[in-house]
């Protein structure tokens, strides 16, 4: 109470500016992180597919190109290169991403399977 | 009135002390590989540059490493025939690097498995099991000591011997985009971690790394948390074929001209040098886990080893965390 006495009106000006500031500095983060689960599959580093994923959502994906085919299945909240027509078969062998932050990559048909949206527990996977 | 101003100023000073970095981040393929480059800097411009930059420097020395690419100094060396050739300044270096690490790993790791991997076609459309006959041949031509260095960047090449530099190729790559690097970055190159200066999205400034799960290598068994530092792993997961119930992979021995088969299905270094971390964890690979083990003590590596049995065993200051769910034990050989 002795501390609310001692301030004056200007301080309470200070705190209100400051306040204003510190609410419109946090405006750009607003949406920045959500829950939601996103698959971004792109192909020769162009995005062809943005997918929320949920509980439920089913989905076949098949990806041509001039190096090959692969098939993506999305079954909720899980996605994953079912089939590739690749010699290696890293992608394949990839397994079923869950989880934000990773990915699946077919080298050979330059297909990438990205999970993004919720926050990443760990910043990179050292394979 | 002066008073409130000043305080003013050093508070308003404060919340702009607390803006974020700009991130830049890029995915591309080189070296035959994925990778993606993150980089965090005061301007967008600036993040641009040199991620920009460092992304140059990787597709530059892709194509001055790599044996496929006909143009390169490797493959002008390997087509050579034993005759000498002046290999440009990364290549030379490169070379250098990977011989020296042969000699210290007593040639656990070698750069001249180039014809094993052709042999076993392993990641081509038809890999096979080679006949002992073909293995012994092949053989002939495995050994550092073929690598002979001579004046002015020149290389030549004894008992037809290859050059693969794919076992520290990422690594080296690593090194040079982070070298003299004095912003953020975190670079990712074909699951080659390099993590360097402070985290910008973490609270102490550390960067958490997943060691990926031999059985589903998208999800991560245990993480660690580092800075300046780089992460590298080889395991047996990332290109192999089976036959007969056998998993044949692409991490040879270069003494018996095998994959190495051993109760290893993965091998972690962490080390402020990738390169050396690159070569290190095939050497530490082949070893196997005992021997691996005290070859890690006597020479202060900082290793992990994950095995068939689902134990993770941690040489040195590693300090991992196991994800929530993994069903691996962590036991901290000392």
């Amino acid at each position: 109470m002795k501390l609310l006495k001692a301030l004056k009106k200007g301080d309470f000006v200070i705190f209100a500016v400051i306040l204003i500031i510190a609410t419109i500095c946090l405006i750009p983060f607003i949406n920045t992180q959500t829950d939601q689960l996103i698959c971004e599959i792109s192909q020769d580093n162009k995005i062809i597919h943005k997918i929320i994923l949920n509980k439920g959502y089913k989905d076949k994906i098949t990806v041509e190109t001039e190096n090959g085919k692969s098939i993506i299945y999305i079954e909720n909240n899980s996605v994953w290169f079912e089939y590739s027509d690749c010699p290696d078969q890293v992608c394949v062998h990839t397994g079923k991403l869950t989880h934000a932050g990773q990915i699946a990559v077919c080298l050979p048909n330059k297909v990438i399977i990205k999970l993004i949206g919720q926050q990443n527990q760990i910043d990179a996977i050292a394979t | 009135m002066k008073k409130r101003v000043f305080t003013l100023f050093i508070m308003l000073s404060m919340l702009c002390g607390c803006s974020s970095l700009k991130n830049s981040s890029q995915d591309f393929f080189a070296m035959d590989t994925f990778m993606n480059i993150s980089v965090w800097a005061n301007s967008n411009t600036e993040a641009d540059t040199i991620l920009s930059n460092a992304q140059k420097e990787v597709n530059e020395l892709s194509n001055c490493l790599s044996r496929q690419v006909s143009s390169s100094s490797i493959a002008k060396l390997n087509s050579a025939n034993g005759e000498p050739v002046t290999l440009d300044d990364n290549a030379y270096n490169a070379l250098k690097q990977a011989v020296e690490l042969a000699k210290f790993t007593d040639g656990a790791f070698d750069p001249t498995t180039a014809v094993l991997s052709d042999l076993w076609g392993i990641g081509t459309d038809s890999p096979s099991v080679p006949s002992d006959e073909q293995i012994n041949e092949a053989l002939t031509h495995v050994g550092y000591e073929n690598i002979v260095f001579l004046e002015n960047n020149g290389v030549k090449l004894l008992n037809g011997a290859q050059i693969d530099l794919g076992g520290i190729g990422k690594g080296y790559a690593t090194d040079l985009i982070t070298e003299g690097v004095s912003t953020p970055m975190l670079a990712s190159l074909g699951g080659n971690i390099g993590a360097y200066g402070e985290n910008p999205n973490s609270d102490d400034g550390l960067w958490s790394i997943g060691l990926a799960d031999p059985d589903n290598n998208s999800s991560y068994i245990a993480s660690v948390r580092i800075k300046d530092l780089s992460i590298v792993t080889s395991g047996d997961y990332e290109r192999y074929f089976e036959q007969d119930g056998v998993r044949y992979h692409h991490i040879f021995n270069p003494k018996t001209g095998y994959p190495a088969q051993n109760e290893l299905r993965a091998v972690t270094v962490i080390d402020k040098n990738s390169t050396c971390a690159d070569a290190l964890t095939t050497a530490l690979f082949v070893m196997g886990l005992n021997t691996g083990i005290e070859f890690c003590k006597s020479n202060n590596i900082n290793a992990v080893f994950i095995t068939k049995e689902h134990k993770i065993y941690t040489v040195g200051s590693v300090n991992l965390t196991l994800a929530e769910g993994a069903d691996y034990e962590i036991i901290k050989s000392s």
